[in-house]
């Protein structure tokens, strides 16, 4: 069952397709002729598939953008809100003017209400 | 998620000398013959995200989301995890994306976030009294879940069977584990998983052997195999 530590890394890597071409070629010509090898192949295959299984979520949801668009962090970000909250700040301020004005003008009679 | 391959040969490697193009040929992996290479669409949207795009981060959360939650579920073994780092991910990616160098794929540089954030969870829930007194409900939360898509893996395997197998993995060291979990994922690369995990290729290759091995042992033991 166990061979060679290069040939058993190269039979790992040849499953994932992360030999060469050349490499690839080579391989395949000792699998056709090598009986355990084949065996050990199909060993990993079938491990990785049970595992691919196992570990696959059941469900993937659809992703819920909004959930993530309404995130404090990115709406304060995004263009809209960095140029809403200076435009608040200028509306409170000048509120809070017309207000003072008002009242002091009132105070020396000047206006009535 | 597959935006980031092309069949074809980018231009530079076009216009090599015969030689060198026998040479590249060579050294081109099966499965990296799907060249891994940023994809003009992506650096757009990373480019209209960094402006403050909000529709361009939306479609960029709906190309890489399934990604994403898949690696936090693997990882976390949990729904309502998975989809708390996938949430917290995207969130941190908005906030850092202006920091993306592009010299790895977009996919691989989100996957390592989502994989940092699923390891530190997994690490303060492995630390968490409830789980040190194994009062912890992990498999339980996967049935709650609204279907929205049902992935044709988990449609084969009897929960028995899925329950046993995840055991089994998560018995496995964390650094054999982490190599298997990113493996699972079939477009992956060696290079990729090297780039995810900050490893060494050879490494990626020595422990996802390593991991083969022990977890057919194991599979044969509990005559799963």
């Amino acid at each position: 069952m166990f061979f060679g530590k290069k040939k058993q890394r190269r039979l790992s890597a040849y499953l994932d397709g992360e030999l060469t071409v050349k490499q690839n070629v080579d391989f395949g010509e000792q699998l056709a002729f090598d009986a355990e090898l084949r065996s050990q192949l199909a060993d990993f295959a079938a491990t990785d598939s049970l595992v691919r299984q196992a570990l696959a979520p059941a469900h993937i949801p659809v992703p819920s953008t909004s959930s993530i668009s309404e995130d404090k962090e990115i709406r304060i970000n995004s263009p809209s809100y960095r140029y809403l909250k200076p435009a608040a700040f200028a509306a409170a301020g000048l509120l809070v003017t017309a207000g003072l004005t008002f009242a002091s003008l009132r105070r020396r009679g000047i206006v009535r209400g | 998620m597959h935006a980031f391959f092309v069949s074809i040969p980018n231009k530079s490697q076009q216009l090599v000398s015969k030689p060198d193009a026998e040479k590249s040929r060579e050294s081109i992996t099966m499965r990296n013959r799907k060249f891994s290479i940023l994809d003009s669409s992506d650096s757009k949207r990373v480019a209209r995200v960094v402006k403050g795009d909000l529709r361009a981060f939306d479609e960029l959360v709906h190309q890489y989301y399934g990604v994403a939650y898949s690696l936090a579920y693997k990882v976390l073994n949990n729904d309502d995890d998975a989809r708390e780092i996938t949430q917290d991910a995207f969130v941190r990616i908005h906030k850092a994306i202006g920091s993306f160098r592009g010299d790895a794929s977009l996919k691989t540089w989100i996957m390592r976030i989502v994989m940092r954030l699923s390891l530190n969870r997994r690490r303060d829930r492995s630390r968490s009294a409830w789980r040190r007194l194994g009062l912890h409900h992990d498999e339980e939360s996967v049935h709650t879940t609204v279907p929205n898509y049902q992935t044709p893996e988990a449609e084969y395997l009897s929960q028995e069977t899925r329950m046993q197998v995840q055991r089994l993995i998560d018995r496995l060291p964390d650094s054999l584990r982490q190599v298997v979990i990113l493996s699972s994922f079939e477009d992956l690369s060696y290079d990729e998983i090297a780039q995810i995990l900050n490893l060494p290729i050879g490494t990626v290759s020595s422990r996802l052997h390593v991991a083969r091995k022990k977890l057919l042992l194991q599979f044969r033991k509990h005559e799963l195999l």
